[in-house]
């Protein structure tokens, strides 16, 4: 079965900024396996090692929870919409500090980020530190 | 539904008439309407990108009393989106620049501020004094608290969140569902970024602030369909509203048949804050 899948935007990066893709399968597993093949590295942010979906993230299926459906068994027809959707919580700097990193889609952690005249960044990091690459 | 309130016995004066009047020559608002709105009392959880606008339009509809609680000052940072205080304001706590907003708005409007955070030891004692919690917060472990602290004081809860581009926005009613129901667990540190981190558009809590604010009045009024069992979705670079549907989990720890958690507990540590980190 072919679906369309919808990405979150804190997914994107997986997807080359995709934000509605296709794949394959008869059930939400399946699918989920297709998405990876397409787009490693996908499968671990909605799935842990068991194999379970994580609980910050909910998979609907045609808009509904696939937890009061079938679960990743979920059987899926031609043309379903599936939809990702992790928790979002908004404004507050997380505790992790991911590593700096321009254009690769992982997070800076910095308050301030402006392009110098030769093309360098500028930055402000978390301790008010400018610095400059 | 509409929040049971005493019938309203104040009667407008004729500048509330002036001011109100735009929406009072509405059915679904009259006057009977907006004494409900000047009765009412509602809590913003943060006065920041979601709560200004939330709080500007609560206001401005003539919401009688808005309790507002944050324990932060203005930024430079919080400029960009937090429409509720201005350049004068940096430096300034968030609670007095948004009393301050909203009385120049509506001098009809009773601004109570709470410049503390909410935690488990004042949620209850805050959370009792109003009808309606809108969540305008910016961490999980205040997302669950205040979850947690509206259902067991049986408030209807306006939930919002935002992340860059894309929003979200929903109503719990007690009994009907909770934050709990759609997300159980949060998820561990880092793995989230925040808008901090990943960046947020400034108009974006605008606009699901705007919708809480109104989902907000619906149920003051008794009018419409509220968002309750139904997360919205707001994608604002494909301009395209979503809607999925939320249930009731029967096996949710706090709302559900068997309740497990019947009283607050440490949110930091639920979700991996720093106190459980530095523990661990």
């Amino acid at each position: 079965m072919s679906v369309e899948v919808r990405v979150p935007t804190v997914l994107r990066k997986h997807t080359g900024g995709a934000r509605v893709v296709q794949a394959q399968g008869n059930n939400v597993a399946a699918v989920l396996e297709s998405l990876e093949q397409q787009y490693p590295g996908l499968k671990q942010e909605v799935m842990n090692e068991e194999g379970k979906v994580r609980q910050f993230v909910n998979i609907y299926v045609n808009d509904e929870d696939i937890r009061y459906l079938q679960s990743l068994q979920t059987a899926l027809q031609d043309g379903d919409s599936l939809a990702i959707l992790p928790a979002v919580a908004g404004g507050a700097t997380s505790i992790a500090t991911p590593s700096f990193g321009e254009g690769d889609g992982r997070p800076i952690p910095s308050h301030l980020v402006g392009e110098g005249q030769d093309g360098g960044a500028v930055r402000l990091s978390d301790n008010g530190a400018l610095q400059v690459w | 539904m509409s929040i049971e309130t005493n019938a309203p016995s104040r009667t407008l004066t004729l500048d509330q008439i002036r001011r109100y009047q735009r929406q009072i020559i509405m059915p679904e608002v009259g006057s009977i309407g907006q004494r409900k709105l000047l009765d009412a009392k509602v809590l913003l959880i943060g006065a920041g990108g979601l709560g200004s606008p939330t709080g500007l339009y609560l206001g401005a509809a003539g919401v009688g009393t808005i309790g507002i609680v944050d324990f932060d000052v203005v930024d430079m940072s919080n400029l960009h989106r937090q429409i509720l205080h201005g350049h004068a304001d940096i430096g300034r706590p968030k609670v007095e620049s948004a009393a301050d907003m909203l009385k120049d708005v509506n001098p009809d409007v009773e601004v109570i501020g709470f410049n503390e955070p909410i935690t488990s030891e004042n949620a209850f004692r805050i959370i009792e004094q109003f009808d309606i919690v809108v969540n305008g917060s910016d961490n999980f472990p205040t997302r669950y608290l205040v979850n947690d602290a509206a259902y067991f004081k049986k408030k209807p809860l306006v939930d919002g969140g935002i992340f860059r581009f894309e929003g979200q926005a929903t109503v719990y009613m007690p009994g009907q569902g909770c934050y709990r129901c759609l997300y159980p667990a949060p998820p561990p540190p880092g793995a989230v970024p925040s808008c901090a981190d990943a960046g947020v558009l400034g108009v974006l809590p605008g606009i699901i602030g705007s919708i809480q604010a109104v989902e907000t009045i619906k149920l003051i009024l008794g009018v419409g369909d509220p968002l309750t069992n139904r997360l919205l979705m707001f994608d604002s670079l494909a301009m395209e509203f979503r809607e999925v549907r939320i249930r009731r989990d029967p096996n949710c720890p706090v709302c559900g048949d068997e309740p497990s958690i019947t009283e607050l507990i440490d949110y930091e540590a639920f979700c991996g804050g720093p106190a459980a980190l530095a523990l661990s």
